[in-house]
């Protein structure tokens, strides 16, 4: 879809790149924020992203395979930003819930304990989670994408799904103090 | 539903929610950049695909002239066929580069297979507004690697093997040469020889040479070593597990050359050139054919800066 401005941008038309950039910059905002959990150190990591996409999109050798080679530059961006800035904290900043997103009190404390298991994951954890579950891509996918082995993606997945759905299970059977206020 | 399918959901439904949309104000960064940012000139997909690339375009011509040749052999004198000729065929131009005769100027930013000449780069700019790298090629078996309209460097043509040399305005080191695609660690150099210096004797993912005293082409700086490691594989761009398979140690403006192989070797040649920092980057094996390394010395030998 992005092929004919991916290949103007290799021939170093800024405008070409830049209307990609536009193009994909909503859906590496979207990733980046999943994997780090804050919308600053996103922000940084897509425009770090950006910057170092155009800096070796001649090494690109399939333009046809562009988004997943920028997805894997996001990654390493990601990584790469949350070491630098030493922001990844364990305290939690809890996201606004919006009405209607989740239905029930059972959910939002669902969200908001999967919120503070989610931080407790490994960075690579989580960027397996995101290319998984929000992605709706294959472990085999995952793995292409990512640059790592299938079996180190099954592993990650693994062990991040265990981790999740332990937080869920010790959250259900200790009520919440806001559900015991309401009871 | 399954435990699993249950907390599969929950997370679907947790990941749903939450930021997706870059601010504009990214948008306009990224695009302030790129506009003083030249694209980087890679070494290792080149080696294959430009020396394919001029081989094509080489038997193309060649194919352009027999045909011509043969024609005008075969034409009709009275042009029976067709209308009558009204000049001879132009032969197709050579991308063989041409040097000039001696004393004469330089061919400008060759962009191709080389002849044996002198020759002038102007990696960074216009050649009235950047330094010039003027350097004499002592045999036919060169070809220029070039960034559009400047030429960045010069290998061993057809199947290099790792030889070369780049011209580099070193910007920056990668943190971890081995996954180099962000920018975030990416070790800041300065912009005088010395603190480019220090960053990559500071360096412990390649070996660093002790620094000496050099002139080169008529300026002064540094030159020192670098050994790539040897736990690398064979080929430049087969690092698996690396970003893009290279193993990358600088960013910058020019030829930046990645790792080779295992313990490829880099003589770098840091030089302050009327306050602009050149890095002169030669790349080599400890086994790489004498001839080779003979010319790269009567090359780097020739070499005579001109500043901006």
């Amino acid at each position: 879809m992005h092929q004919a401005l991916v290949e103007r941008a290799k021939k170093g038309d800024r405008e070409a790149f830049d209307a990609l950039a536009r193009t994909v910059g909503d859906r590496c905002m979207a990733i980046a924020f999943r994997i780090l959990r804050d919308g600053d150190l996103a922000q940084d990591a897509v425009q770090g992203a950006l910057i170092s996409a155009w800096q070796q999109l001649r090494s690109l050798r399939d333009t046809e395979r562009f988004e997943p080679w920028l997805h894997r530059i996001l990654t390493h961006q990601c990584y790469a930003e949350a070491r630098r800035s030493r922001r990844m904290r364990a305290d939690v900043r809890l996201l606004p819930i919006q009405q209607g997103d989740f239905v029930g009190l059972q959910m939002v404390n669902d969200r908001d304990e999967l919120e503070r298991a989610f931080r407790r994951l490994t960075l690579e954890q989580r960027t397996v989670l995101v290319f998984h579950h929000y992605l709706g891509l294959t472990v085999l996918e995952v793995a292409e994408r990512i640059g790592v082995p299938v079996g180190t993606v099954k592993s990650r997945l693994h062990y991040a799904t265990t981790a999740l759905r332990g937080s869920l299970e010790a959250d259900s059977r200790v009520p919440s103090a806001s559900q015991e206020r309401l009871a | 539903m399954s435990t699993s399918k249950k907390t599969d959901r929950a997370i679907e439904s947790f990941l749903a929610n939450g930021l997706d949309q870059l601010p504009d104000h990214v948008y306009d960064e990224v695009r302030g950049h790129i506009d003083h940012t030249r694209q980087r000139v890679v070494l290792g997909p080149w080696k294959e695909e430009q020396v394919s690339r001029f081989a094509k375009v080489a038997l193309a011509a060649a194919a352009i002239v027999l045909i011509a040749v043969v024609g005008i052999q075969f034409l009709p004198l009275n042009g029976a066929i067709g209308s009558p000729p009204t000049s001879a065929p132009t032969p197709t131009a050579s991308p063989t580069a041409m040097p000039t005769a001696p004393g004469a100027t330089p061919v400008a930013d060759p962009q191709s297979r080389l002849t044996a000449g002198t020759y002038v780069a102007h990696p960074f700019g216009p050649p009235n507004q950047a330094m010039g790298i003027t350097f004499t090629v002592p045999s036919d078996s060169w070809e220029a690697l070039a960034d559009p309209g400047h030429t960045t460097g010069i290998a061993w043509a057809g199947d290099s093997a790792g030889v070369g040399m780049g011209f580099v305005r070193a910007t920056s080191l990668n943190g971890d040469p081995c996954h180099w695609s962000g920018a975030a660690d990416d070790v800041d150099v300065g912009t005088t020889v010395e603190a480019l210096v220090t960053a990559l004797t500071s360096a412990d993912d390649f070996t660093a040479s002790e620094p000496s005293n050099v002139t080169l082409g008529g300026f002064s700086g540094q030159k020192l070593v670098l050994t790539m490691p040897s736990t690398l594989t064979a080929g430049g761009n087969t690092q698996a597990g690396c970003d893009e398979q290279q193993y990358s140690i600088f960013n910058g403006e020019g030829f930046t050359i990645y790792a080779q192989g295992p313990e490829n070797l880099w003589t770098l040649w840091i030089l302050d050139v009327a306050g602009e920092r050149l890095v002169i980057q030669r790349s080599e094996f400890a086994n790489s054919p004498a001839e080779r390394r003979q010319q790269l010395d009567s090359i780097v030998d020739s070499i005579v800066i001109t500043a901006p």
